[in-house]
């Protein structure tokens, strides 16, 4: 298994993060370093599915409440960009969603 | 002494150990502020003036929380964590928050946006990470307590190498509610003290069900065992698989006298293995990435937060704001986490982390079920490592949790206590027990603790 | 050879919850903007979501409601994508462990007659924000209101053969989500949404390849927008091309679709478990409550109206379509009326006042009431029509409209007999002509006589009253 830059590249878009491209080959050697050395674990000869550590009990439910939790801070005063209510971004080049 | 006397002091310290680059914010009149908030309580509640350092991934509306991280320059919480209520309302005082590996990822507090930490005992070492700041703070004498934050021995291992208390409790035991996430099936706000009894009490403070973490385990508030205890009866499990030939001989030599001492005061050695040791790091650094990379991905530039302005299209933002903000571990996680989570991937890494996590939590639970009260480790195969040293090789970083991230993916309580000393350099031992047993654990580890010549070298 | 269109569908609708599926936020439609929105649906550091009790027990109707299973055991995952509605660059949804699967709706095809669209899958997730994309120039506007918002995806298979069977699935199906209380199932305000999946083929070839439909604002848009899909595969195909995997976007305007800009990068949505969210356990228990509770749901009903009140299929369909029509017209009934009548009373004047309101402009008690006095002649048809008006919105008694309007027919023999010789005065032609054999002339008379009593006297009365007096 070896991650190359162009691997790498992909990655790097589906987390939406710039790599500059004089860093792709030197984070590629990185990241594949890691992936190998975790990589160990498909290789071992272990029964694929021991039982669950989980019980069976399931999460706790909310009732169905209005109870907010308290904003101490109004958006404003942490969001990049704000304007008449509205966070505030650069328009996406298709604009259309996923 | 005054609790406005005891925030002034405070500041104070802060003040004479910043060449330790341990705390990112404080200030005099913040704390002052705790001061006049304590006395204004009108009950005097079990951490009454108790200054508290707390980890800067732990959020708080009156200093700012930026997870050692360009990403969160300046920013203040709208909210603060569950534990940060719990503590005030216990009488405590917030003293400050503290550097750390950026968002919590790192063995050793230098991949800090805003510098290392240096160890109080040798500034030319790691103070170990990611809570390193927290574990400088209490070593250096400037609180009695902070709170730290565990994804895989965050807490355990910076105590050892800092030579102070680190408990991590169950997974469930306290809430996440307002802990910066990094690997959500791992996290555990834990707790440093200079003394067990000291991060009992914390412990007690923060613990118990929240309704806002749904994580959080059914359970009331952790109580300490107030018996004295007795540690004939008391079986100590140890491991094979943590005493490896080439574990370091002053973390042998100072493993050797705490279990002798063990015998002497009636306990029972008894030897164990935990036969999946070896997959537990491998294991941890697919899971937490994977976590990490969804866990981070709010990180946009949209809500909150820094965002680099790049032209006009907002996928260029993201990418900008993300790539700028991010410093190079949280880079790589990110993309070890994007990678084993993708399409043709997920079965290998993902899919084999979690069989091989069933696994590990397995061989914990077998041997408790044996009759095992405890299990006796050393908390890090060294002593707190050179800066610098393992900084070129993140696989090298990463096996310094070897002997701290299979409890964490067990989900158990474990603590750190310091046994000794090497050449000036901490020793940490580290018990372990089963699920919801941190009052037995601490106890037990009090009846060590005095008997322990702690700061004393081992060979 | 001719070619088949086959579609599936995805269809969202909002759980009509109190709170969001995470966070104890409202979820109430048109606030100011960011307006309700906590640490949680905005996805700030720290926060931490914690599921709602309210929208599984609704999402558990809905899936009892198809018919599906209901797994005691389903398990959130992530789906990971960035955009800027979207707080945590993922989002919160069911993934290989859904609430419920293999259900079905019951539907009659405009081409095909009663047909049963199979359910694949319903799961819970939550919704994002909305992105205002106008109303700022070169810049998109963020509104979170929306975003965790609780959702049930209702999922078909590539069942449906038609435009037409895709509305009529989605018909049904809104009515089986109102009917179980689900949802308010309201387009306009976004809290049902439609996606289409559409691929054309030779009847018996395989699938062809299928592209995705968004933008649907209303029934009528489904079915425009499928019918020009299915045109614009057709001629690519036909005139050599090749459908390609796309998404598009229908233009109501227009009536055209047109495909999403494509992005560079694929979908790949990296689905893994959500470690803040241990599996949601429902006991056996719970799930037989929510059973237990849901009303009786169209299809039922249509076959008891049919059987118990001996209604036409036609008029049984009407009134099981809407609940509350429904349990009114039952409810006139209990009050005593003739079920046919009641039926043609409901269906015919009130019908259009409940898909307006929602409820009915007279009590059942009211409207059982007037049907009486139709029924035993104390006023006529028409008359009863009038009442009926007269007493929409108000508590007055229909017997009390009928007096105060005069409207009580009249059947004392001596004021008929009045009527009748005072008409038979004024028209001497017709009534020697009537003598003469031409006894079809007694309508006009009686027409006559209805006309001078302003619709007062009992028609049923004078036709045997002329006939007695000019005899």
């Amino acid at each position: 298994m070896t991650i190359t830059p162009s691997d790498l590249a992909r990655l790097a878009t589906l987390a939406a993060l710039d790599v500059p491209a004089d860093q792709l080959a030197t984070l590629a050697a990185e990241v594949d370093r890691i992936v190998s050395y975790v990589g160990q674990l498909a290789l071992g000869d272990e029964p694929a599915d021991p039982p669950a550590v989980a019980a069976s009990v399931g999460v706790r439910l909310r009732a169905d409440v209005v109870r907010p939790i308290p904003m101490l801070r109004p958006l404003a005063e942490f969001a990049p960009q704000f304007r008449d209510g509205f966070f505030v971004v650069p328009r996406s080049a298709g604009h259309g969603g996923p | 002494m005054s609790l406005a006397a005891v925030a002034k002091e405070t500041a104070d310290r802060l003040d004479q150990s910043r060449h330790l680059n341990a705390a990112l914010a404080w200030s005099t009149e913040a704390l002052a502020a705790e001061a006049v908030r304590v006395n204004a309580l009108g009950s005097i509640g079990p951490l009454h003036g108790w200054p508290i350092a707390i980890k800067d991934n732990i959020v708080t509306t009156d200093l700012p929380t930026t997870c050692a991280s360009r990403m969160l320059e300046g920013y203040r919480s709208p909210f603060n964590a569950t534990v940060i209520d719990r503590l005030q309302a216990a009488g405590a005082l917030v003293a400050c928050k503290t550097n750390m590996d950026e968002f919590a990822m790192g063995g050793s507090t230098e991949h800090s946006a805003f510098g290392r930490v240096l160890n109080p005992l040798d500034p030319a070492r790691v103070p170990g990470g990611s809570s390193g700041g927290s574990a400088a703070l209490v070593a250096a004498g400037v609180v009695p307590a902070a709170l730290g934050s565990e994804t895989g021995g965050s807490v355990r291992q910076p105590a050892a190498f800092c030579g102070v208390i680190g408990v991590k409790p169950t997974y469930g035991r306290v809430s996440r509610f307002g802990l910066v996430a990094f690997g959500s099936s791992l996290d555990c706000v834990s707790v440093f003290g200079r003394s067990v009894d000291q991060a009992g009490h914390v412990l007690v403070a923060i613990s118990g069900q929240d309704p806002l973490d749904a994580t959080t385990a059914p359970l009331p508030p952790l109580k300490l065992d107030p018996t004295p205890p007795d540690l004939r009866g008391v079986t100590f499990g140890v491991p094979i698989e943590y005493f490896p030939r080439d574990l370091h001989p002053g973390v042998r030599a100072a493993m050797d006298r705490v279990i002798d001492l063990v015998r002497d005061l009636g306990g029972r050695i008894e030897e164990v293995s935990l036969p999946h040791t070896a997959t537990a790091v491998p294991t941890y650094y697919v899971l937490a990435p994977a976590e990490a990379a969804a866990n981070l991905a709010r990180y946009d530039g949209v809500r909150f937060g820094i965002r680099a302005e790049a032209g006009t299209d907002v996928a260029a933002m993201y990418r900008a704001t993300r790539g700028q903000g991010f410093g190079p571990e949280v880079r790589r996680r990110i993309l070890v986490g994007t990678y084993v989570l993708s399409a043709g991937y997920y079965d290998a890494y993902y899919g084999q982390a979690q069989a091989a996590r069933n696994r590990i939590g397995a061989d914990f639970s077998r041997l408790f079920q044996a009759g095992i009260d405890l299990l006796i480790t050393p908390t890090t195969p060294t002593p707190a490592f050179r800066a610098g040293d393992k900084t070129g090789d993140p696989v090298s970083m990463y096996l310094a949790d070897v002997f701290v991230s299979a409890v964490s993916l067990a989900g158990l309580p474990a603590m750190s206590l310091p046994v000794g000393r090497d050449a000036g350099l901490p020793i940490g031992m580290q018990l372990v027990a089963p699920a919801f047993g941190e009052a037995r654990m601490l106890a037990i580890a009090s009846a060590l603790e005095a008997r322990i010549d702690a700061i004393g070298e081992v060979r | 050879m001719g070619w088949e269109t086959v579609i599936g569908l995805e269809v969202h609708v909002q759980l009509a919850t109190a709170s969001k599926l995470f966070c104890g936020c409202p979820t109430t439609f048109g606030a100011a903007p960011n307006t309700n929105v906590c640490p949680v649906c905005l996805g700030l550091p720290g926060a931490l979501p914690v599921p709602n009790e309210g929208a599984f027990r609704l999402a558990t109707r809905a899936a009892l409601a198809l018919g599906c299973t209901v797994h005691p055991r389903s398990v959130f995952s992530r789906k990971n994508y960035f955009y800027p509605d979207l707080p945590k660059g993922y989002q919160i949804s069911q993934f290989d462990q859904p609430l419920a699967t293999g259900g079905s709706v019951a539907c009659g095809s405009p081409e095909r007659g009663p047909i049963t669209v199979p359910v694949a899958r319903l799961h819970v997730e939550e919704d994002a924000g909305k992105s205002l994309h106008d109303r700022f120039g070169g810049l998109t506007a963020i509104d979170l209101n929306r975003a965790g918002v609780p959702l049930a995806e209702i999922v078909t298979g590539p069942d449906l053969r038609s435009p037409g069977e895709a509305r009529a699935y989605l018909t049904a199906l809104k009515q089986l989500l109102i009917y179980a209380g689900v949802s308010e199932c309201n387009m306009e305000q976004g809290s049902l949404r439609v996606d289409a999946n559409v691929s054309i083929r030779h009847p018996g070839g395989p699938l062809g390849t299928k592209t995705e439909v968004k933008n649907l604002n209303s029934f009528a848009n489904v079915e425009r927008a499928i019918e020009a899909e299915q045109d614009r595969q057709r001629t690519l195909l036909e005139e050599g091309g090749r459908v390609d995997q796309v998404t598009l976007l229908f233009n109501a305007a227009t009536g055209a679709v047109a495909p999403i800009r494509s992005k560079e990068e694929s979908h790949d949505y990296r689905y893994f478990p959500d470690p803040d969210l241990p599996p949601v356990v429902l006991a056996a228990d719970w799930i037989e409550r929510e059973r237990a509770s849901l009303p009786e749901l169209p299809e039922a009903k249509r076959r008891r109206f049919a059987t118990d009140y001996g209604l036409s299929a036609y008029d049984a369909q009407v009134l099981a379509a809407v609940r509350a029509a429904a349990d009114y017209f039952e409810s006139v009934v209990a009050h005593g009326a003739e079920p046919k009548a009641a039926a043609n009373w409901v269906m015919g004047d009130l019908l259009a006042g409940f898909d307006a309101t929602g409820s009915p402009a007279v009590c059942a008690a009211s409207l059982a009431a007037l049907i009486a006095l139709v029924h035993e002649g104390a006023v006529s048809h028409s008359a009863g029509k009038t009442i009926l008006e007269a007493i929409s919105g108000s508590e007055e008694p229909p017997a009390a409209a009928a007096h105060r309007l005069g409207l009580i027919q009249v059947r004392e023999t001596a004021t008929l007999e009045a009527w009748v010789d005072q008409v038979l005065a004024a028209a001497p032609s017709e009534v020697a002509r009537y003598r003469n054999g031409e006894t079809k002339l007694v309508g006009f008379l009686v027409g006559q006589v209805m006309k001078l009593s302003r619709g007062r006297a009992d028609p049923k009365a004078i036709g045997p009253l002329i006939e007695r007096r000019i005899n």
